[in-house]
């Protein structure tokens, strides 16, 4: 086999070349990937505060070790290497969402201990129009009746931007199941809208109002 | 608590943006790849691709890996 040891850019290895010297888990292109995706970690993490020079090796290791995991979900339809930093994005993503997480409960988060947000009631807002108003209303309407207890959980959640990881986690679940949860959730809300007398073309509308304000 | 305003129409978008099929976070994952080669081309997105736009728009989580992707990719590749 030719050597590999000259550096031959991400761009010029096929696919299936790719594919099959990471199956062999050949030592030169692991460690081609692993440069590569070092380097495309340091332009999406590098400007961070809380991301060191050490963090950014530690992070194409852990990257390139889950690429080559998860190979046979390769779908291919893009580069390989275009799939592998999505790859690699989400697991140093994660990593640092577990990092700042301050392991707070998601009832401590919910009751809003922290002071940051300002609750405030949708309902008599004098910065909304009339129309709005009603909507905002019925969505919390809907929020508060349509939805199981464990629904309205993951929804307060996700707007106070607690890591999905972490919902999962807290609520006893997997990453699967809680997108399953969170998308029925969306569908009962929209739904509950409808029939409040909302329609689809109503919430654009109002929305297309909210992104001019 | 009671969400705040800015909450809840956050919530109005996400929920204004809902399918009744998507995507989950792992076939994003699978071809965000493709949607991300694909937005550097002149011409409309290929209806395969559609569903990783929509779970762009109600996945915020993704939506904030995609932004860190494309950095990646900003000057070409790494
Ligand atoms: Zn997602």
């Amino acid at each position: 086999m030719a050597s590999l040891s000259t550096h031959r850019p991400g761009s010029e290895r096929s696919n299936e070349e790719w594919l099959r010297t990471l199956e062999a888990r050949d030592p030169d292109v692991v460690s081609d990937l692993r440069d590569y995706l070092r380097r495309g970690l340091a332009r999406s993490f590098g400007q961070r505060d809380d991301v060191t020079d050490g963090d950014l090796d530690d992070f194409a290791q852990d990257a390139t070790v889950r690429v080559i995991d998860k190979l046979e979900t390769f779908a291919g339809n893009s580069k390989f290497t275009t799939w592998a930093m999505a790859v690699a994005v989400r697991v140093v993503l994660n990593q640092l969402r577990r990092r700042n997480w301050t392991h707070r409960s998601l009832e401590e988060v919910l009751e809003g201990s922290s002071g940051e947000l300002e609750p405030r009631s949708v309902a008599g807002d004098p910065g909304l129009g009339v129309e709005r108003q009603d909507l905002l209303a019925a969505l919390n309407e809907a929020v508060e009746n349509a939805l199981t207890e464990r629904q309205r959980t993951l929804i307060r959640a996700e707007l106070a931007g607690v890591p999905n990881e972490e919902i999962a986690r807290q609520m006893e679940t997997n990453a699967n199941a809680l997108y399953k949860l969170y998308h029925d959730a969306r569908r009962k809300l929209r739904q509950a809208l409808n029939e409040a007398g909302f329609s689809d073309e109503d919430v654009r509308a109002e929305l297309a109002g909210v992104s001019e304000e | 608590m009671e969400p705040t305003r800015e909450q809840m129409k956050e919530l109005l978008r996400l929920v204004s943006a809902t399918r009744s099929e998507e995507f989950d976070c792992d076939q994003f994952l699978s071809n965000v790849g493709a949607f991300l080669e694909c937005t550097g081309k002149r011409g409309d997105l290929p209806p395969e691709l559609e569903a990783v736009r929509q779970h762009l728009e109600v996945c915020p989580a993704c939506q904030e890996e995609f932004e860190l992707l494309v950095q990646a990719f900003k000057d070409g590749e790494p």
